[in-house]
């Protein structure tokens, strides 16, 4: 009896430290912050099953400080991407941590924009775009993608807007 | 000898359990991994939903804070993700200034405020007068916003649900509420001075 109730004891400890029983990761590094950085894109999905996962993505700079924190539902954001096992997630985490690095004088016009899309007052916006700040656009959920900017006076990223895109684009 | 077969066999299977999904160690990444829950009664008032605060980063001071509210199945009904910075402190540290460290233990207190939410009925929120911008109380000195209309910000108000209130940034508060038109959680206000 007291054999049975250490075995037991021996499974309770291993399992323990899994009440997060999905954690997979993908890591990627881009030139954000400046054109020789190194930032590292992490994205990282969690919870008590993989089908129950919520996505972290997360910019850290090469010195480790964030740059960029995000995170949503993988479910509510982009459907069954993963099953309990999260077997096709390694592959879609791959995805989402390469994201596109542009310039924001590509976006649209403010006047162009749909409600909504963008936090900022019209006049930031335009001047964000005519400034041509780099930026970087990752998944936000199905054809869906959120666009950061890079401030250099302020060493700081800020949201910029958030659009829908065509899956070809990449 | 039936022992120490018996122990392994045991831990055998301990191991098989820890492989069950994809995971992967912690790496030096993480070592501001720390984490807090609080169980609060909003999205189904028969089943606990669980709020749990959660901090990673090469050091604490880095830190990324994620908040995520799950039901009782373990469904993620709101996730939010900012830096320990911005939630402590506001914004971004100065160029090239390096933020003050931050000790496990500090983490692990922020944490358990975090994740310790407030609650609410949405009746007790301020009233959006008719020809006002926004909601206002007058007797606090906050700026409210919403995204919704007054009509609907005055008809869930009316409704009186269950809201969860949570720190957005150093400054700023969120209420979240179960939008009836949705069944989904959404923000119904934003506050801060």
């Amino acid at each position: 009896m007291r054999l049975a109730l250490f075995a037991v004891a021996v499974l309770v400890a291993a399992r323990a430290p899994q009440s997060e029983r999905c954690n997979v990761i993908a890591t990627n590094t881009v030139a954000f912050s400046a054109p020789d950085a190194r930032d590292v894109v992490t994205v990282r999905a969690t919870g008590p099953s993989c089908d129950k996962a919520v996505g972290l993505y997360t910019i850290r700079d090469a010195e480790g400080n964030p740059i960029w924190a995000w995170a949503i539902s993988l479910k509510q954001g982009f459907g069954d991407v993963a099953d309990a096992k999260g077997a096709q997630l390694p592959a879609f985490l791959s995805r989402w941590a390469k994201p596109t690095i542009s310039r924001t004088g590509t976006i649209p016009d403010f006047a162009r924009l749909a409600e909504g899309q963008t936090t900022l007052d019209r006049l930031t916006y335009q001047d964000i775009r005519a400034r041509n700040l780099p930026m970087l656009c990752h998944f936000s959920g199905t054809a869906k993608e959120l666009c950061i900017f890079w401030e250099p006076a302020a060493g700081a990223a800020g949201l910029l807007l958030e659009r829908n895109y065509e899956e070809t684009n990449r | 000898m039936r022992v120490i077969l018996f122990l392994l066999a045991s831990l055998a299977l301990a191991a098989c359990v820890q492989r069950e999904g994809p995971t992967r160690p912690q790496g030096a990444g993480d070592a501001c991994t720390h984490s807090a829950t609080h169980d609060v009664s909003w999205s189904n008032p028969d089943a606990a939903d669980t709020v749990t605060a959660t901090s990673q980063g090469p050091s604490c001071a880095q830190a990324v804070v994620t908040f995520v509210v799950r039901n009782a199945h373990g469904d993620p009904l709101w996730t939010f993700a900012s830096t320990y910075y911005d939630l402590h402190t506001g914004g971004t540290p100065p160029p090239g200034v390096t933020p003050p460290a931050v000790s496990g233990e500090e983490m692990e207190k922020f944490l358990q405020s975090f994740a310790d939410v407030t609650t609410m009925a949405s009746g007790q929120l301020p009233d959006w007068a008719e020809g006002a911008p926004a909601p206002a109380d007058a007797t606090r000195p906050f700026h409210y916003s919403t995204a919704y209309t007054r009509d609907i910000y005055e008809a869930l108000r009316a409704s009186n649900r269950a809201l969860v209130c949570y720190a957005a940034a150093a400054e700023a508060t969120q209420c979240l509420i179960v939008d009836p038109a949705s069944n989904g959680p959404a923000v119904i206000v934003a506050f801060g001075p």
